[in-house]
């Protein structure tokens, strides 16, 4: 390769404690070329970022920027070295206004006298944004006023500024909408032409197929491979990330719909501030997917079902059972009203809705069946670790016990604690937000045979989701949503692609 | 082993303070901190202490906290005194004790709930009320406000069995509704995620409430106790109680920002602590001037003790 190497790292280790999350890596970073980075959660790839972008010290091994030795001790140090990361989680400051997020850390530059230039600080964040195509913003209003996607923009538009040579992506793009990932593609792509190097960690193995000029993949901290764009192949590459072989298909193999008779929820001509006349059911039996542009108001509908926001018009109703076995309609007025209907929901932001990292995994499993665990107000401490114990292995949550904090576990099984949640709570019915994000392909198959059995054992599923290659993989119908309504409806059907459903959402 | 000691690192702490403070007075005043007249001074103040400090917890554990139990203390003594001065039996002393006290912390919590107001500030208003009330009626009141008739009063104050009954008996109840019951489960959850526990079917206002009722009904509780060792009000009683509730609770082991770290033996651990603290330092002839001073230096190893983490790194995701 001719290429120009920017950045190299001769074995470096990573140990926290006594897990090694990365082992005796070494790798070339070249100029010119966006590298992907691959594996499953665990398998060291952010840990390898956080070395590089100057977030954690390494414990053994060599960096060289340049053929210069390279040692960061903050993120300040690999910025002086052009070196910036963008991260998964959101790096922005609600608080404080845009500007002062971009400039974060580096106020000083627009000091005179001690004193800060806002007009100048203004000026030049202007010019940031500019980079990622923001449009026009008052730059003094504070960072809450925006949305998670802008956010991320703006931590974009901050770390390109500083005009970098390496330039990290982290995971961003699973938190973008369809627009945002193709804008960020297409900096990648831009900086690559530019000479720069580029470096985009990711799950989702078809976009880094579509934007990466090499892959390396990453498997339990060592590198497994480097693969160059001319020799990629799916099915190959899944082998490498999880060390054996995985079905080119993983969804569900049967081709056609199949549902009950029984409609479980009904939801009545619902509005709200951003809905308009909702209606469909949800029968039992059945996986119905839902699918739209972040914007199209497709999440808030799990939240209206769920009881979380109340319809301006119309209704939601949930069939319960009503104790001999026989199905009452109720109407949801509360997240309690659909609880004790067996409504679970999993929101699209799982780590801050629907955990408490803090508590233990038992805490977690436990926390909605209370009610149905104790006798006489009681709660013994015996039924809950019964409980926890029979969710952690029928869903097999990987955990050094039912007592680990939910906050210490990988992605997927943070997830599989969301499901089992509610299916030991005896849930028949399942509001799933973006279920499979932020997980990897391994825990991808285990979480849609899990959704197919449940499905097969008469559960009630609705799947809302940006990723069209599973809504149409798994779903028995497909409503397709823009600008808060229901825009089209398609059946399960071998010749349903992507395409089709793109035309009726944008 | 160090797996161990690691994951219970601050009940140890908690454990280890206790041990440690009455080995160090009962040498330090050769055993005449456990001599038989000692330990009634210290039971006398442990009750009030631990009653108040196990309602506590139910308010910290959601992420709650309060600096009104001094003053309102004062305020339900006061209530109770008016009371029984008319001629009503203890009982109903008591019965209005915890009514004014439990109608101060509702005002507490719905001002918080309410208005979306951080609940320590509500609690500060509710303070300079009651506290102001207190000071009102004993600046316009010709004689001291005190108990006409304290001889009921007083013989609680000294049944030894019966204060040690009251000890076991509220940590008891305190210990099944915080760890066998909805009410403490959910409010740890609200203590660390509000929006998890109202998306698990969690009523986080109602739990809230029911965390200030029970603290509520344990100051009315224990302003009895306070004025069964004197049966006198002033515009001072009960001053700087609500830190040293704090601090027991602290060196008790407890999270100030609550959640699932939470635990009732916090308040017995630390009601304990403190007193016997308290109690030695005197005891040992440390000046009243510097009691502070010290009181304060140990808390500060304490607090850094139990907020150092134990691992300096954290993994990525």
């Amino acid at each position: 390769m001719d290429k120009p190497v920017f950045l190299e790292t001769r074995s470096i280790v990573k140990r926290f404690n006594e897990v090694t999350a990365v082992n005796q890596v070494s790798m070339k970073i070249y100029r010119g070329e966006i590298r992907g980075l691959i594996g499953e959660n665990g398998s060291g790839k952010s840990t390898i970022s956080a070395m590089i972008s100057g977030l954690l010290p390494k414990t053994e091994g060599d960096m060289y920027v340049e053929g210069q030795p390279y040692a960061p001790k903050d993120p300040l140090n690999a910025r002086a070295k052009k070196i910036a990361m963008i991260v998964q989680e959101t790096g922005t400051i609600g608080p404080l206004s845009i500007a002062e997020n971009i400039f974060l850390g580096d106020e000083g530059r627009f000091a005179r006298n001690g004193i800060i230039d806002r007009k100048l600080m203004h000026q030049e964040a202007k010019k940031s944004l500019a980079l990622v195509d923001f449009g026009e913003v008052d730059v003094s209003q504070p960072a809450l006023t925006l949305n998670f996607e802008q956010r991320k923009l703006i931590e974009i538009a901050r770390a390109l500024y500083y005009e970098p040579e390496l330039f990290i992506v982290d995971e961003t793009t699973t938190a973008l909408s369809h627009d945002g990932r193709l804008l960020i593609h297409r900096l990648m792509r831009k900086l690559r032409d530019q000479n720069k190097a580029v470096l985009f960690i990711s799950h989702d193995l078809p976009e880094l197929m579509d934007v990466c000029d090499a892959l390396t993949v990453m498997r339990d901290g060592d590198l497994i491979t480097t693969i160059d764009r001319s020799e990629f192949e799916e099915n190959f590459i899944k082998q490498s990330m999880v060390g054996r072989v995985i079905e080119g298909d993983y969804y569900r193999s049967d081709t056609s719909a199949s549902r009950g008779e029984q409609a479980m929820i009904r939801v009545n001509g619902v509005d709200t501030s951003l809905l308009r006349d909702i209606h469909f059911e949800l029968y039992q039996g059945e996986i119905l997917g839902i699918g739209g542009l972040s914007g199209s108001g497709m999440h808030e509908v799990g939240k209206v079902i769920f009881g979380e926001i109340k319809p301006q018009r119309g209704e939601v109703i949930v069939y319960g059972e009503n104790g001999d076995g026989t199905l009452l309609p109720h109407k949801v007025k509360n997240v309690q009203t659909a609880i004790a209907n067996r409504v679970g929901y999993v929101s699209k932001d799982r780590d801050r809705e629907t955990l408490i990292m803090e508590a233990s995994i038992k805490e977690n499993l436990v926390l909605s069946a209370l009610g149905k665990l104790g006798k006489f107000g009681l709660i013994p401490p015996g039924a809950e670790k019964k409980f926890a114990r029979r969710q952690i292995g029928e869903l097999n949550i990987k955990a050094s016990g039912m007592n680990q904090r939910v906050g210490e576990l990988s992605g997927g099984n943070k997830q599989k604690v969301s499901f089992g949640k509610w299916i030991g709570n005896d849930s028949k019915i399942l509001i799933l937000d973006s279920p499979t994000r932020g997980v990897d392909v391994g825990v991808k198959t285990t979480m849609y045979q899990l959704l197919y059995s449940l499905k097969q054992q008469g559960y009630a599923i609705l799947i809302i989701s940006e990723e069209l290659p599973e809504l149409i993989g798994m779903s028995d119908r497909i409503l397709v949503m823009k600008d808060g309504k229901i825009n089209k409806e398609f059946r399960r059907d071998q010749n349903l692609n992507e395409s089709m459903l793109i035309d009726y959402m944008i | 082993m160090k797996l161990f000691i690691k994951r219970h690192q601050n009940a140890l702490i908690q454990y280890a303070g206790l041990v440690l403070v009455l080995l160090l007075f009962t040498f330090m005043t050769d055993g005449a901190l456990l001599s038989d007249f000692n330990v009634r001074t210290i039971l006398k103040q442990l009750v009030v202490l631990f009653t108040i400090s196990v309602g506590m917890v139910f308010v910290f554990s959601h992420g709650g906290m309060d600096i009104s139990v001094a003053a309102v203390l004062a305020l339900s003594s006061m209530a109770a005194i008016y009371t029984m001065n008319a001629g009503a039996p203890l009982a109903v002393g008591v019965l209005v004790a915890v009514l004014v006290s439990v109608a101060c912390y509702l005002v507490n919590v719905l001002i918080a709930n309410q208005f979306g107001l951080m609940a320590v500030i509500s609690s500060l208003a509710v303070m300079f009320v009651a506290r102001g009330i207190v000071t009102y009626r004993v600046s316009t009141s010709a004689s001291k406000i005190a108990l006409a008739d304290s001889g009921a009063l007083k013989e609680l104050g000294r049944n030894m069995p019966l204060i040690i009954a009251i000890i076991v008996l509220v940590g008891a109840a305190g210990f099944v509704l915080f760890h066998l019951t909805k009410i403490g489960k959910q409010n740890k959850a609200i203590g660390d995620n509000p929006l998890a526990a109202s998306q698990s079917g969690v009523r986080v206002k109602r739990m809230k409430v029911i965390a200030y009722l029970l603290a509520g009904i344990l100051v009315g509780c224990a302003s009895i106790l306070s004025l069964s060792r004197s049966a006198v009000i002033s515009e001072n009683t009960g001053m700087g109680l609500e830190m040293d509730v704090i601090v027991a609770l602290i060196l008790g082991g407890m999270a100030l920002n609550g959640g699932s770290r939470s635990r009732m033996s916090s308040a017995f651990v630390g009601s304990i602590t403190f007193v016997v603290l308290n109690n030695g330092l005197v005891m040992v002839g440390v000046a009243p001037e510097v009691v502070s001073l010290i009181k304060g230096m140990i808390f500060l190893i304490v607090v850094f003790l139990l907020l150092r983490r134990p691992n300096g790194e954290v993994m990525p995701r």
